[in-house]
């Protein structure tokens, strides 16, 4: 089935945001585009039937992510910066073209596979009806409280570290020995 | 012509190329952050799309997955940044050269 015109819409926008994160000069400016680009993919995810990935991304992402680091960039005064174009030092270059290799070798392996005779090949045979009921709530949840249930369950001990992780780190008053100097009390 | 998730999975792959690519020649420590999500995000794109190929819910629930943990990164990475800002007044990852020796 082909995309309609408002998914080729939410797509453009999508990266026309991603673009502006990766190319702003003023830190400030790609804060909010990438929360633009959050919300979009949000948006993206409903127009193709995956609605509960879709609210987890815009409740979580768009609404609890974007929001820290428009935060953080506002918290921490950050000046512009003009966009080092690569060229001058050869890790740049290198960088450059690590990324667009990667980028074009992904998108040359992976489209066709996806294509209706791709599927075929790999001897895919979903109906559209298993498609719908592979976003359904129910399926997902069933899926991590089941098969997923290890990961899950690690992934809230990670939560757990990380936030006492955060707390000890943005602690402004630590222990200070008698060899260090003030600064960690400072500001 | 294109089908709707090949073209799903296709901006999935371009957010995580752009993703790479400012994490590569940003030198913003924050914005190199944020690159970091947006290939995050890519990632997610294309297995939601691959989920809905293969019509079962596996590529969906890994996405829950992927979201807390890019949660607990985002949190623990933006409080360093900030203790590293009130050390050295820079976010700027060439200006941290004290593990260089």
């Amino acid at each position: 089935m082909e995309p309609s015109i408002f998914q080729y819409l939410l797509g453009t926008l999508t990266v026309a945001t991603a673009l502006m994160v990766v190319l702003g000069k003023n830190p400030v400016m790609s804060a909010m585009s990438l929360l633009a680009t959050l919300f979009l993919t949000g948006l993206l995810y409903f127009t193709f039937g995956a609605y509960f990935v879709g609210a987890v991304q815009i409740l979580i992402y768009a609404g609890a992510i974007s929001v820290l680091f428009i935060f953080i960039v506002m918290l921490l005064d950050l000046k512009p910066r003009n966009v080092k174009i690569p060229g001058r030092k050869p890790v740049y270059v290198l960088a450059g073209i690590v990324g667009v290799t990667l980028f074009g070798a992904l998108l040359v392996s992976v489209l066709p596979a996806l294509g209706e005779n791709g599927i075929m090949d790999f001897g895919l045979v979903s109906t559209s009806a298993m498609r719908e009921a592979s976003q359904l709530p129910e399926s997902i949840s069933l899926r991590l409280l089941s098969k997923y249930m290890l990961p899950f369950q690690v992934t809230a001990l990670l939560l757990l570290a990380a936030v006492m992780g955060v707390i000890v780190i943005g602690r402004k008053n630590r222990l200070t020995g008698p060899g260090s100097d003030e600064r960690g009390t400072q500001s | 012509m294109i089908d709707e998730l090949q073209f799903l999975s296709a901006v999935g792959i371009i957010l995580f190329g752009l993703g790479v690519l400012g994490f590569l020649t940003r030198r913003s420590g924050i914005i190199a952050l944020m690159c970091l999500e947006l290939m995050l995000n890519g990632v997610n794109l294309c297995l939601v799309s691959f989920s809905k190929v293969h019509g079962n819910a596996d590529g969906s629930a890994l996405v829950m997955l992927i979201v807390l943990v890019a949660a607990a990164e985002a949190a623990l990475a933006l409080a360093l940044f900030v203790a590293l800002f009130r050390q050295s007044s820079s976010v700027e990852l060439d200006d941290y050269r004290m593990l260089k020796g």
